[in-house]
């Protein structure tokens, strides 16, 4: 990142941050996307409205995105699909066991100061960065 | 009316501050592992948007709004964020790219959205069973 891209990723933070705030102030809601996506998987919830505008808002404006620009949104992820596969499951399941991912724990949460989220958010951070690394590990050995 | 016009503005704010930033792709998370080729892009988001969500909070509800919610770290939440890392670092990709990428209608996209929603599914029958019958 240079200072010629630092303006959209500022941009992004600020309408980020706006948005998180508009769904706390104006709704009571967290602008956790795990819950939001798990909201509507679940039966009990699905038909809780809310969730599926905020879901629909955030295609929306990937939809727009690519509109601008056809690398706004990445077509999933440069892994190869069997990776693809077993990292959805990773993320569905772990974080529905611990309650939040990096927008309910990393920014909701830690904006509060909340420990579950602290805790959380550098337990992912740290767990990430080992898993990172050993794709890498086995690009190289591979 | 605004009980369409909250969410859904929240959501086209939230995915077009994701999406404005560039964390919508892939490559800028995994740009935050790589020591090789390292891209701060996604922590600069991050301390943006915390900085404008406490002050927007503190600016609506006044300076004592800061409260900090209680509740134990214990072995399940990080258990849970463990899985959720391992499984963010490998794709680079968490719950709102995911769902931002359906936009692109790409196989891979929506395979990792149909995975992500099996295993919040898997996630979620392990969470009503009780914990003492877990062990």
């Amino acid at each position: 990142m240079s200072i010629s891209n630092l303006a959209p990723v500022l941009g992004g933070g600020i309408l980020f941050g706006a948005g998180a705030a508009l769904l706390e102030l104006g709704a009571s809601r967290v602008a956790g996307f795990s819950g939001i996506v798990a909201g509507v998987v679940d039966p009990s919830t699905r038909r809780e409205h809310w969730r599926w505008w905020v879901l629909a808002g955030l295609v929306l404006a990937g939809g727009i995105g690519l509109s601008f620009d056809a690398a706004a949104v990445s077509a999933a992820s440069p892994r190869a699909w069997p990776l693809v596969a077993i990292a959805g499951l990773l993320v569905g399941f772990g974080t529905r066991i611990g309650r939040g991912c990096t927008s309910g724990h990393g920014v909701c949460g830690v904006s509060h100061g909340a420990p579950r989220s602290l805790a959380a958010t550098a337990t992912f951070m740290a767990t990430g960065f080992f898993a990172f690394q050993l794709v890498r590990l086995g690009e190289v050995l591979s | 009316m605004s009980r369409v016009a909250i969410p859904l503005g929240s959501g086209l704010l939230l995915g077009g501050g994701l999406v404005l930033g560039r964390l919508a792709r892939a490559t800028t998370i995994l740009g935050l592992f790589d020591l090789d080729a390292f891209d701060p892009t996604m922590l600069v988001f991050w301390a943006t948007s915390l900085v404008v969500l406490v002050g927007i909070r503190r600016g609506v509800r006044g300076p004592s709004s800061s409260c900090s919610p209680r509740g134990r770290v214990d072995r399940r939440l990080l258990a849970g964020a463990a899985i959720f890392g391992a499984g963010w670092g490998i794709a680079g990709l968490c719950p709102g790219p995911a769902v931002i990428g359906l936009a692109t209608l790409a196989p891979r996209s929506l395979l990792f959205f149909a995975m992500m929603a099996v295993g919040m599914e898997l996630g979620a029958r392990r969470s009503r069973v009780p914990a003492r019958e877990t062990g």
